[in-house]
């Protein structure tokens, strides 16, 4: 009787029909930790700088990015509840006039949260293919409020007449991007764009801002 | 009439053949129960699944065509930019709409009630029950995805996702208009609906279907102006990935030495989804390994 050690490489591929091997449940959801780990220091330096007036920013954007750092923060305890080991939680601001030009801030979260969905739309497939339909939920939870987060971002971004944000209103898609062939991917495009080391705009640390998060007016905090 | 009850208020708990069962009393291996307990809990097909949704759509479209058309008639005028995301949403149902027509989805009805007239008189009335409908739909096209998954379809879990999250964005505009600070006030996106039928159900409960409020036929697409979006159909790339196979090198796998373990192996690859075709030249391969191995024996 032939076990499937017995069989040739082009068995094997034959098998697998020339399909990549997925990203492990523990990969995955330690890449989104790490995403998430970004998200709540680059809104919270955000955050102070518009508490402290070198960022120009509403009242009513003001509660809304304290709410998005909300959020995020609670995902990212999700994250790491469940098992999830960020890759790392120091990041680096790729330009300085994201924490100070309300213009770079908003296409900056516009353009973050849209790889944000896209990460969590290969998260979701991958964890469909590893039959997890459970995290498949959880993915599109979390997506969802990443989309909601960019349409916010890009409502006042449209207000503003914010250059280079395209279309006439911030619900502009019919269906979201898809950029992703795998999450690590979504990391890649976040080390590429000077997140992970690389940006020249300054250093943020995540313990610096994980416990100064307002969460007034948030509910839903667990999937 | 009162207004919709709160759909937060409704859970729905997901449906499973064997509920009450047993894997014992009917003399089944775990494994075995396993299988069949996921075969069973995916009791929605693909085609029950995006009728339900394309009946959604066309509510949703419905209901924008004539709340834009009557837009200047509110206690509160629907103006800009509210007026311009009503109008953005309506063309994303639209384009949602189509691509599942196309896909072969037939709307179980297209005849909807209003289920308070204020609806289509009173702006908050309006605007919370935006919220809670985009609530459902993001909900519905959540419990699409796993239901997805479960059949071994993560193309159409994309799919889903990329429909659901769209419907979120609607959720959040719909809360702002409604003047509600921050408007972006969940977490996570509200998990309601085991499965896409039970967002059916609670669509009927609420009198959006079959109700006995006043009665509005679907009007079709051509009140949309779709110039509003982008991203017109669930495009882009694809995760296309099969589960890491154990014990691949060298010296054969655990378990899959013998008969039944070859075939055990052959069923689970069935079910992460490799074709019939494939699994079927393996099998005739091995098999042919097999009798030429026997006859050298024989030999």
């Amino acid at each position: 009787m032939a076990a499937l050690g017995d069989l040739g490489s082009s068995d094997l591929a034959t098998l697998r029909g020339g399909a990549k091997t997925c990203e492990s449940v523990q990969t995955i959801i330690n890449i989104a930790a790490t995403a998430e780990a970004l998200a709540v220091s680059a809104l919270g330096a955000a955050i102070g700088n518009a508490e402290s007036g070198k960022l120009q920013l509403s009242s009513e954007q003001l509660r809304f990015v304290k709410a998005a750092q909300c959020e995020e923060k609670d995902h990212y305890d999700y994250l790491v509840a469940a098992g999830a080991r960020p890759l790392t939680t120091t990041f680096t601001l790729p330009n300085s006039r994201i924490g100070t030009d309300p213009a770079t801030f908003l296409k900056t979260v516009v353009g973050l949260e849209e790889a944000f969905i896209a990460a969590y739309m290969a998260a979701a497939q991958e964890f469909a293919s590893l039959g997890q339909p459970s995290l498949v939920r959880v993915a599109l939870q979390i997506g969802g409020v990443e989309a909601e987060h960019r349409a916010h971002a890009r409502f006042y971004a449209i207000t503003a007449n914010v250059p280079g944000v395209p279309g006439k209103v911030p619900n502009n898609v019919a269906f979201e991007k898809a950029m992703f062939t795998s999450v690590g991917a979504a990391a890649g495009a976040l080390k590429s764009g000077g997140w992970l080391g690389s940006g020249s705009g300054g250093t943020l640390d995540f313990s610096d801002f994980a416990s100064h998060v307002d969460c007034s007016g948030v509910s839903n905090t667990r999937p | 009439m009162e207004a919709p009850d709160n759909l937060s208020q409704m859970r729905f708990s997901r449906r499973t053949l064997l509920k009450g069962a047993g894997a014992g009393a009917m003399g089944l291996t775990l494994a075995q129960a396993g299988l069949l307990r996921s075969a069973a809990a995916a009791s929605e097909s693909v085609s029950d699944i995006v009728n339900i949704a394309i009946t959604a759509e066309e509510l949703a479209i419905t209901l924008l065509t004539n709340v834009i058309k009557n837009a200047s008639g509110y206690d509160q005028p629907i103006k800009e930019p509210v007026l311009s995301v009503l109008k953005g949403a309506l063309a994303s149902e639209v384009y949602h709409r189509d691509y599942l027509a196309k896909a072969g989805a037939t709307p179980l009805t297209q005849a909807f009630t209003v289920p308070d007239p204020k609806i289509l008189s009173d702006y908050d009335t309006l605007f919370t029950t935006v919220v809670q409908l985009e609530s459902a739909f993001v909900a519905a096209y959540t419990a699409a995805a796993a239901e997805f998954a479960d059949m071994g379809k993560p193309e159409l879990v994309k799919v889903a996702f990329q429909i659901g999250a769209v419907e979120a964005e609607h959720r959040v505009l719909a809360n702002y208009a409604l003047g509600h600070r921050p408007a972006n006030n969940m977490a996570f996106e509200a998990n309601l609906f085991g499965a896409v039928g039970d967002a059916a159900a609670a669509l009927k409960k609420l009198g959006f279907i079959g109700g006995s409020g006043k009665q509005v036929s679907y009007p079709g697409t051509s009140g949309a102006d779709l110039s509003y979006v982008s991203h017109t159909y669930p495009g882009g790339p694809s995760v296309s990935c099969m589960p890491a196979m154990p014990g691949t090198g060298g010296g054969g796998m655990a378990g899959t030495s013998g008969e039944g373990g070859l075939e055990q192996m052959l069923g689970i690859l069935g079910l992460f989804g490799v074709g019939a075709a494939v699994v079927g030249v393996l099998t005739r391969r091995l098999t042919a390994q097999r009798e030429e191995r026997a006859e050298q024996r024989a030999d």
